[in-house]
């Protein structure tokens, strides 16, 4: 692999990264403004479920792209 | 130099690596919006890079190692002809979201020969980037609700209206790179 390939992987891996932790920020937000309203305790498993939740639903809404 | 013809395809480990995770992971990171706001960001980085090159060097055919995700066929190209590449490749991917944004049955064949560059003309760039204004413009105003109708990649899977969006990024930033490796290449010449 070229110097210019390893390096376009791992912009890629970092794009990717910034962009996953964007989601998680912005359904722990959605989750932190609710226990707030609600008056629940704010649980950082709960978010890290509710993010992966999130992504599942993602994943495979509307369809299974690994077909 | 001799390179493998037209539409050979990618090294099987990096097609796998691109179609099982790749993808599916660029696909729930990405959303219309952001996937606009990256392609845009790329349209700027290209500009900026060919802004102090020559036409003569935008014309120059460079024989560089392969760069990630291009095929062995495409490693002589010029800067004009990967712009060129992008034009040819946009229109088509412009045409495909557009029918599956209406839910129809895309009824020609996406061939990687016919998206080859053909001329290696002067002022590409010019026309690279009215196309990337007006694909803009046309996302832009397309309802942004996935298709159920998909047309294949020839050589990933089914994409929907969507992820034909999300590829049009990914296949620019690719570009982007290669660019940077036949500038670099450019140079390295020069510096000889």
């Amino acid at each position: 692999m070229s110097s210019n390939a390893i390096g376009t992987v791992l912009i890629a891996g970092f794009l990717l990264v910034i962009l996953l932790f964007g989601w998680f920020l912005f359904s722990t937000s959605i989750y932190f403004l609710t226990t707030i309203v609600l008056n629940l305790k704010f649980s950082l498993i709960k978010a890290i479920y509710l993010f992966l939740g999130m992504m599942i639903v993602k994943t495979f809404y509307p369809k299974n792209v690994f077909v | 130099m001799k390179f493998e013809k037209a539409g050979a395809g990618l090294p099987e480990k990096e097609r796998l690596f691109i179609r099982l995770f790749l993808v599916p992971i660029v696909r729930i990171a990405i959303n219309w919006t952001i996937s606009s706001l990256l392609i845009k960001r790329e349209v700027k980085i290209i500009k900026k890079l060919l802004n102090n090159i020559s036409n003569q060097q935008l014309k120059q055919k460079m024989s560089i190692e392969r760069t990630f995700a291009i095929e062995d066929n495409s490693r002589q190209f010029s800067v004009n002809e990967v712009l060129e590449h992008l034009v040819i490749a946009g229109t088509l991917v412009k045409d495909v979201i557009d029918t599956l944004s209406q839910e129809k049955e895309v009824d020609f064949d996406i061939k990687i020969e016919d998206v080859k560059p053909k001329e290696n003309k002067e002022n590409q760039l010019k026309d690279f980037l009215k196309f990337y204004h007006n694909y803009d413009k046309f996302i832009r105003n397309l309802p942004k609700k996935q298709s159920k109708m998909t047309k294949a990649h020839p050589w990933f899977v089914k994409f929907n209206n969507f992820d034909w969006h999300i590829f049009m990024f990914m296949h620019t930033f690719i570009h982007r790179r290669q660019i940077e490796a036949i500038l670099n290449e450019l140079k390295r010449l020069e510096n000889e």
